[in-house]
């Protein structure tokens, strides 16, 4: 703060100073409300579908000997056992990636990310007990 | 992956005041947003452009803001009140977005008009209005509250100019030469910012102690 008003040192300067600031970082907060979330949001969902994909593609490359598919479609004619085994495949999938979620800073949309996960885990879960 | 719908609190009007007077940023930012929406839905002024519009509406929330935190606009016995007078809180019959509506009224119609009106009454016309009568509602309150209203009324009605170079020279501590750099061609030399600064300073200080007087509110 600027001192050097010599003639003025009644306290007043000290209090217009203070409401001064008290407006500034109101209207600092304003502008900063005003700054558009959307590219902030885009980043972090962006970074977050990477690490995502980071992590299931760790934990879905079969391991050596195993040949069965990761994931079926629709439709498919295998075994019941081969199905049973790419329900389970993707419910470790679906696991890993709940885990790699909730390694990463718990901002609103990891949290989100981390329920429809778990949705889609029960989804499967359900699949798997019909 | 799909994204769920947020399920975002809602704050009435009696929890924003509490939250803007306990500067609680997720309340501040919520009641922004809110009333930026408000807003747009609600002004039917298109005299301006876009930002003249943000400009009224960012100038208007200030002033609501200000008066949340300076308690002129409270919770007493548990409703919304606003201060009168004779140091009593009287119920708001308004809610705080028809309040800001009115406050942006009279900012528009000041931006129209050019001048400052020291009467805002006669824009509004009915009974739920009442309450945005802004006109001499510094009184009210403890004195130390007094005089912070005091101050930030004056500080709201100096040129925008003065309060820029004020609030960077006293404020933010910078010095002339910062102040004149980061100003441009507003004031040519540094002579010139410093007479500047000290006739803002002096006409600031002038009203303020005017409006003390009138309250008789000692230094």
């Amino acid at each position: 703060m600027n001192n050097n008003d010599k003639e003025w040192d009644d306290g007043l300067s000290q209090m217009i100073t203070e409401r001064l600031g008290e407006r500034k970082r109101k209207l600092d907060k304003i502008k900063n409300w005003e700054k558009p979330a959307k590219h902030v949001n885009m980043w972090a969902i962006a970074s977050l579908g990477v690490a995502v994909c980071v992590c299931a593609f760790f934990f879905l490359i079969p391991k050596s000997g195993e040949t069965t598919p990761i994931l079926m479609d629709e439709g498919d004619i295998r075994a019941p056992q081969a199905q049973m085994t790419n329900i389970d495949s993707a419910i470790i999938a679906s696991d890993s990636i709940i885990h790699c979620l909730e390694q990463m800073e718990q901002t609103d949309e990891v949290k989100y990310e981390i329920e429809a996960e778990r949705l889609k885990q029960n989804n499967l879960l359900n699949k798997k007990k019909n | 992956m799909h994204i769920l719908k947020k399920q975002q609190k809602e704050y009435n009007d009696l929890e924003v005041i509490e939250g803007l007077q306990a500067k609680n940023p997720k309340v501040e930012s919520w009641f922004y947003d809110k009333a930026k929406k408000h807003f747009e839905l609600h002004f039917t002024e298109d005299f301006f452009d876009p930002d003249h519009r943000q400009e009224i509406f960012q100038e208007s929330f200030l002033i609501l803001w200000s008066e949340i935190t300076n308690k002129k606009i409270s919770i007493h016995e548990g409703k919304m009140a606003r201060i009168q007078a004779n140091n009593s809180y009287k119920p708001m019959t308004c809610n705080l977005y028809t309040f800001l509506m009115a406050i942006a009224k009279n900012e528009y119609r000041e931006m129209v008009r050019d001048h400052r009106e020291t009467c805002y009454a006669e824009f509004f016309d009915n009974a739920e209005n009442a309450d945005t009568d802004l006109l001499d509602k510094t009184s009210g309150g403890t004195i130390e509250e007094q005089k912070i209203r005091i101050v930030d009324e004056c500080i709201k009605n100096i040129n925008p100019h003065c309060r820029e170079i004020l609030t960077m020279f006293y404020y933010e501590g910078k010095s002339l030469e910062e102040i004149l750099a980061s100003r441009n061609d507003k004031n040519q030399s540094k002579g010139g910012l410093k007479t500047a600064k000290y006739k803002c300073m002096n006409t600031l200080r002038e009203n303020i102690k005017q409006q003390f007087i009138k309250y008789g509110i000692r230094l």
